[in-house]
């Protein structure tokens, strides 16, 4: 399932690429030119791309540790408990009955 | 420990083995702690989008007839009402004082819940709403008298913003309080895109505040950071907001876990990754250097995952439970909303590639866009978490079914309709305007064909601008029922039922009457 | 509290990320254009604005013009066929599509995203000061068919003293509109006058850029 995934979304990826060339018209080019070729922000770009990295890592890692892999399932069923058990429908429509309620309803007022 | 937890403790001693009537018990002393901040945000919300529909018809119906309420009887021509005040006095209405508002109550709500603790400190929370609406308030009047800033979606007088920020500030640090305080246990993912949401919103928005309009960057970066915010209004607050009311309604009311909680974790972070570098494509081949454009093109398109990982996820789950979309009117505004996210987001990305944005963009069609988005996905949602929480809270049924289903059919229809208008106009002016949709067609005497003149392509878009008032109208009319049953039941007319259907049929049990009572 | 931090610090990166990537290194690549000098006459390209302009910018950000009007003229992401232009040039919005030079010292910046009117980049090119006052007083009878809302509230009323004020509205040239009756002449505010001074501040077309030199 997880490498199903992970292969669908690397190719949805170079496909995406692959038409972005198509999209790019031909003179397309970087608008401004401040100097001749500035390095600053391909090496912010690069900084962050590690960064990202890392931040995965660290969370794949968290993930792994602390469980939240296993027992997928029982994470899915937190929001349960013994008192609206799964299964349980929780939500409907008010009863439709008006004119009864209209009586009642007076009797309420008062 | 405070003295409610240690209420809580003495109640529950140990978590696990509970009886299912202390379980009840223990979720309606949750629900009934929300009461006060929750009434607070929805009641105000609800008045907000009352007004927000108001201007809404009267700028729609300023594009088509634009002499319409230019005068006021005695006092002559006033700038109040003119369509550049109105315009931006509708989305702030909307974004700050309707979705906010009600997002911020359906957070209170799901965190007391999701933490399994009562809601501790509600006077931060009720202070925070009052500032929130103080500063709405303040902001729209300010936009309505000509004070606006004139950068789109933060129009509000930086006065306004300074309250709406410590208002929001309050908020971050009452959720922090609450998420200290939560019992043990995995972290459910609404948890997680909350948490997202409530950490991403004030720094996006004191971010830009700083950058735009106090010590404001010049130009087309201006046009940069703009649109980074706009977008990521959308995208890292409301669109948290809304899935984390899905994830947790769907389930809790077809009574079926998620399908795969891996696919919502993996929806979670290819979320949080993308969609924050998205602003870029609303400058589609405008003055900004063609990187910042790729990039957002980029993850714009990355944003299929996010989008379908919760698409299947969130029909996987449904599926079986359909037949449930006829009785329970939460499932029906939210599986309404949830479809609608999908469609708002592959539009979205259908919208972002610079071929296709050429034609859409400057057209009706990306205001199209936005109202999936806002209204189809995110009102929708916020609706559909109102009719379930709002019961809880009061402990009272909804006065009328047959309020809520002209309140669900109005809206929907009228919604749709809207935005086959807005994308059909849109469509047609915007071929029209890039001249590729010609008046005549090439021919060897006129090689490139003649292309409409503007004044024709503005003509062209008042029947569809039409249709799109007569939804509008459609839609207050549904947001009238809603207010009147809203109202109905905080004056406790229609029928105190001792078995409340909203509430579970369990719940009739005497354990629990005696706690709600 | 472990899971907390760790879902924190992953929240705060990938945020982190965007705002670095959208924010701050445009503002690096973009924050230190200068605007360029003319060699021969030493003007500035984009010229400063004057104060009357200035100010006409607010009213122009105060009522709404961006909602309608765009400040942008965009090239074309197609293929276009041998010696045709972009269609923003086509319409005659201006005669080069505009860079982020041309928006040098915006506060706030008008790119707008909607064109339910034209675009504004070069409309000082196009009109005078004169066309403008009526068309903002009346623009349904000045252009047929435009759905602009009448901005009236932006002129008032007066009794004509000695030969009239130089800039009241010429109603010969208003058609189908009532002019003030006998003595009485409607001129422009202040308000009006500066944003009548931005619009035709509004060149963008008339001075060359390095960069536009393909």
């Amino acid at each position: 399932m997880k490498l199903a995934l992970t292969a669908l979304s690397l190719a949805y990826f170079s496909i995406v690429g692959l038409c972005r060339a198509d999209f790019s018209p031909v003179e397309y080019r970087d608008d401004i030119i401040l100097t001749p070729i500035s390095y600053v922000p391909t090496m912010i770009m690069v900084v962050v791309t590690l960064l990202i990295t890392v931040s995965v890592a660290l969370a794949l890692t968290w993930a792994g540790k602390s469980g939240q892999f296993e027992n997928l399932s029982s994470s899915a069923e937190t929001i349960f408990d013994e008192g609206e058990p799964v299964g349980q429908v929780t939500d409907k429509f008010p009863p439709h009955k008006p004119r009864k309620n209209k009586r009642r309803l007076k009797g309420v007022i008062v | 420990m405070s003295p409610i937890s240690a209420q809580q403790s003495a109640l529950n001693p140990d978590a696990d083995s509970l009886t299912p009537a202390q379980r009840m018990a223990e979720r309606a002393a949750i629900d009934r702690s929300c009461r006060t901040p929750c009434l607070v945000f929805f009641g105000t919300s609800m008045f907000w989008l009352m007004l927000g529909t108001i201007l809404a018809i009267i700028a729609s119906t300023k594009l088509h007839t634009p002499e319409f309420m230019v005068s006021l009887p005695f006092f002559g021509d006033v700038g109040l009402l003119t369509f550049g005040r109105i315009r931006p006095a509708h989305l702030n209405t909307v974004i700050y004082g309707w979705a906010s508002t009600a997002a911020l109550g359906v957070c209170v709500w799901l965190m007391a819940r999701l933490c399994r603790v009562q809601v501790m400190n509600t006077w931060i929370l009720v202070t925070a709403g009052a500032l929130w609406n103080l500063g709405v308030f303040v902001g729209m009047l300010g936009i309505l008298l000509g004070w606006s800033t004139g950068v789109e979606w933060l129009e509000m007088p930086t006065q306004a913003a300074f309250i709406l920020f410590t208002s929001y500030a309050l908020m971050s640090v009452w959720a922090i309080l609450m998420f200290a305080n939560r019992k043990p246990g995995h972290i459910f993912v609404s948890q997680w895109y909350i948490f997202g949401a409530l950490f991403w919103f004030p720094w996006l928005y004191g971010c830009v505040q700083i950058l735009l309009l106090l010590q404001p960057v010049e130009g087309s970066v201006q046009g940069i950071i703009n649109w980074w915010f706009a977008h990521n209004v959308l995208g890292l607050w409301f669109t948290p907001i809304g899935l984390a009311t899905a994830y947790y309604l769907i389930p809790k009311v077809t009574g079926k876990p998620i399908h795969s909680y891996y696919l919502s974790i993996l929806g979670f972070w290819s979320l949080a990754l993308f969609y924050s570098w998205n602003g870029g494509h609303h400058l589609v081949n405008g003055p900004v250097p063609a990187w910042i454009i790729s990039v957002s093109i980029v993850a714009s398109a990355m944003m299929i995952i996010p989008v379908v990982t919760v698409a299947i996820n969130h029909h996987l789950t449904m599926k079986g439970s359909f037949h449930l979309l006829k009785t329970s009117p939460t499932l029906r505004f939210v599986v309404f909303g949830a479809m609608s996210y999908t469609l708002a987001s592959l539009q979205g990305i259908s919208m972002a590639f610079r071929i296709s944005n050429e034609v859409t963009h400057f057209t009706h069609y990306t205001i199209g866009h936005s109202h999936v988005g806002m209204y189809l996905f995110f009102t929708m949602m916020m609706f559909g978490a109102m009719y379930y929480i709002m019961p809880r809270l009061v402990g009272w049924e909804w006065p009328s079914a047959r309020l809520i289903k002209i309140h669900f059919w109005c809206t929907a229809v009228g919604g749709v309709v809207m935005i086959i208008a807005l994308a059909g106009g849109g469509i047609e002016q915007g071929l029209k305007l890039v001249n590729i949709w010609l008046k005549e067609a090439p021919t060897e005497a006129n090689p490139s064909g003649t292309p409409y003149s503007f004044m024709e392509i503005l003509a062209g878009t008042l029947p569809w601008l039409w249709v799109r008032t007569m939804s509008g109208i459609l839609i207050f009319i549904g947001h009238v029922a809603f207010g009147i049953n809203f109202v109905l039941m905080l004056l406790r007319r229609g029928e105190r039922r001792l078995t409340p259907t909203l509430l579970g049929e369990k719940s009739s049990s005497p354990k629990l009457e005696a706690v709600t009572a | 509290m472990n899971k907390l931090s760790t879902l924190f610090v992953g929240i705060f990166i990938t945020f982190v990320s965007a705002w670095l990537g959208l924010v701050v290194i445009p503002y690096i690549q973009l924050g230190g254009l200068k605007p360029e000098k003319d060699e021969i006459t030493g003007a500035l390209m984009p010229p400063a604005l004057s104060g009357s302009a200035q100010r006409g910018r607010l009213v122009y950000a105060a009522n709404g013009c961006v909602y309608c009007h765009s400040q942008q003229v965009r090239g074309s992401a197609r293929r276009l066929p041998e010696g045709e232009v972009p269609p923003d040039i086509a319409r005659g919005w201006g005669a080069r599509r505009t860079f982020p030079r041309d928006y040098l010292g915006e506060r706030p910046h008008f790119l707008g995203t909607m064109r339910t009117g034209p675009d504004l980049a070069n409309v000082g090119l196009r009109y005078t000061a004169d066309w403008q006052h009526r068309h903002l007083y009346a623009p349904a009878a000045i252009s047929r068919g435009s759905t602009m809302p009448p901005f009236r509230y932006l002129y008032k009323k007066q009794r004509i003293v000695g030969a009239g004020t130089p800039d009241a509205l010429d109603f010969s040239l208003i058609p189908g509109v009532e002019p003030p009756e006998e003595g009485y002449e409607i001129v422009p505010t202040e308000q009006a006058r500066d944003l009548v001074a931005y619009l035709l501040a509004l060149r963008r077309s008339s001075y060359d850029l390095p960069e536009a030199a393909e």
